[in-house]
């Protein structure tokens, strides 16, 4: 039984004398995935090594249990994929595109498969016009609708953002959320825009210098590096905030807004002495509660610590 | 082998052959190469000799120098530019295995080349008045093919190699003019030109009675060689390709 969807163990991808992936190790589960990190991380060199469209120096790399490079035969019969760079045919029109890509995964009712991914990604109206003569958004469009005209286990999408304008965007991110909770398609979604990420990814993995400098649950790395940092709103923040700095549990405190932040050493103490200044000071404690860091946040702490 | 696919990869090429700039490319060049026959003297008992003129006039120049750049030009577009473009990491993300994409690309290029050269060709019957029925027009047809063949696959293991397109045009039409000239020069039999004159001399002594003196086993050296090249490059680039290759 195959518990992770993607698994890579030592991956090693040289490119000369260039080291693109250097020992990555990277347990993808089900369900909607993101791949981060900067411009030359390794992200889309991973994503060819899932694929098998390239072969590793070293290590080993699974998708569905299977090997990438001697089954991605197997593989891609479970898999839609959108590339960074795409090269569709630009003398066919985008319905002719799509069947072709239909009939490729032996799409029962191809027609009409393509009419339903025409119309999933807001493409119906240029379906029979020249590919060459789509915008950049239309082509990034019909990328998205051949990755997942196959109704595939697992989609794997290259920046599937770039060049959409910010409504298709949300579209498209939601109906990324709608076949996951339909269908049960999982995604591996590599980006640089982490706010879209945030808003449809359960699982993230941060790549760097082609290794995973963080990998797990957002809400587990959101705990993870926010930990310890606290949002109090109370009655009176400046007074509060004086009595706060000189707790010894207390590192760090600042006012911003509304809210008095503090970061902790960790220690228990903390919660015993919070309560008691409040008590002391005869203050109204309105809310209390740990902060949770978003994507950049934990990718910024991530990339940082990485480099340190 | 998954025959469904492999013949949607058939049509998804032949489509693609359509679109600029392929097939005006292959027509322009055909019959400018095949037309430049008729500017030979033609003799009314040896009409048959027209589609012979390869062999023994200034216009085998034409054909071998159209179909050398013709075939560098149009197959480093079809491979090296397919890798390069990226439509060949797209179409391999499909589940399509990598020999079929290679096979149906190499099988169904040939054949168009091949058609559309032999179809200029045909132009040329009513326009010289030359008889439908001579054999020595249709072995000159095979003698083409051939050589198509051996050209392609040379084109293809090169285009796989550099996976450059400009790369692979310039080093295929070098290498195909290069070895024309130096084997012809030398009388050998590398050159098609020399294959060409060996294998239409040895079916003109059949069917005609000509005495060139082409003994079989030279005909069939010349009628071999090609097609024992050629397959051995198919080897190595299915071998290569489906084994080796990468696709950045």
């Amino acid at each position: 039984m195959v518990s992770d969807l993607i698994e890579t163990r030592s991956l090693v991808k040289d490119f000369g004398s260039i080291k693109a992936l250097d020992l990555l190790d990277l347990k993808v589960p089900k369900g909607i995935s993101g791949l981060i990190g900067p411009n030359g991380a390794g992200k889309t060199t991973t994503i060819n090594i899932l694929l098998g469209l390239l072969r590793p120096n070293d290590g080993e790399a699974t998708v569905f249990g299977l090997d990438s490079w001697k089954e991605s035969y197997q593989i891609h019969r479970k898999v839609g994929v959108l590339h960074e760079k795409t090269a569709y045919p630009r003398s066919f029109t985008g319905l002719r595109f799509l069947e072709y890509a239909a009939s490729f995964y032996h799409v029962r009712q191809p027609k009409q498969r393509v009419k339903e991914v025409l119309d999933d990604v807001e493409l119906t109206q240029a379906g029979d016009r020249q590919i060459g003569t789509y915008s950049a958004g239309m082509f990034q469009r019909l990328g998205l609708a051949q990755a997942l005209i196959g109704d595939p286990e697992l989609a794997i999408l290259d920046e599937p953002t770039a060049n959409v304008d910010p409504l298709g965007r949300i579209q498209l991110l939601n109906k990324i959320k709608e076949m996951h909770r339909e269908r049960g398609t999982s995604f591996l979604i590599s980006t640089h825009i982490l706010p879209e990420l945030e808003k449809v990814c359960n699982w993230i993995a941060i790549i760097d210098f082609g290794k995973a400098i963080e990998q797990g649950y957002v809400k587990d790395l959101a705990e993870k590096f926010s930990a310890n940092t606290y949002k109090i709103n109370a009655s009176d923040l400046p007074l509060l905030n004086r009595k706060i700095e000189k707790m010894a549990s207390v590192k760090e405190s600042w006012i911003e807004g509304e809210n008095l932040f503090c970061k902790t050493d960790g220690s228990e103490d903390f919660f015993e002495e919070l309560p008691k200044a409040v008590v002391e000071l005869n203050l109204k404690l309105r809310s209390f509660h740990q902060v949770h860091n978003t994507l950049e946040e934990i990718y910024e702490s991530a990339v940082t610590r990485g480099k340190g | 082998m998954d025959t469904r696919t492999f013949s949607k990869l058939i049509i998804w090429e032949l489509e693609e052959y359509w679109s600029f700039p392929v097939l005006e490319l292959v027509v322009a060049t055909a019959i400018f190469s095949i037309l430049n026959w008729s500017s030979s003297f033609i003799t009314p008992d040896f009409r048959y000799l027209i589609v012979g003129f390869m062999a023994f006039g200034p216009n085998m120049f034409y054909i071998v120098f159209f179909l050398s750049i013709t075939t560098g030009a149009i197959y480093s577009h079809i491979f090296a530019g397919s890798i390069s473009r990226g439509e060949t990491k797209m179409l391999l993300s499909y589940p399509v295995k990598k020999w079929w994409l290679l096979l149906s690309k190499f099988v169904t290029n040939l054949f168009l080349f091949f058609i559309i050269y032999v179809a200029t060709t045909l132009v040329n019957i009513p326009l010289l008045a030359l008889n439908p029925f001579e054999p020595m027009l249709y072995i000159t047809f095979v003698s083409i093919f051939l050589q198509l063949i051996f050209l392609c696959s040379a084109v293809m293991i090169i285009s796989l190699l550099l996976k450059n397109e400009i790369a692979s045009i310039l080093v295929s039409i070098i290498l195909f003019l290069g070895i024309e000239v130096v084997g012809a020069n030398n009388n050998n039999i590398l050159s098609f030109y020399v294959r060409h004159k060996t294998i239409f001399n040895f079916f003109e002594q059949i069917f005609h009675n000509a005495n060139a003196e082409i003994t079989f086993q030279e005909a069939l050296t010349a009628l071999v060689l090609p097609v024992v090249v050629s397959a051995l490059f198919l080897l190595i680039s299915f071998l290569y390709f489906d084994h080796k290759m990468e696709l950045d």
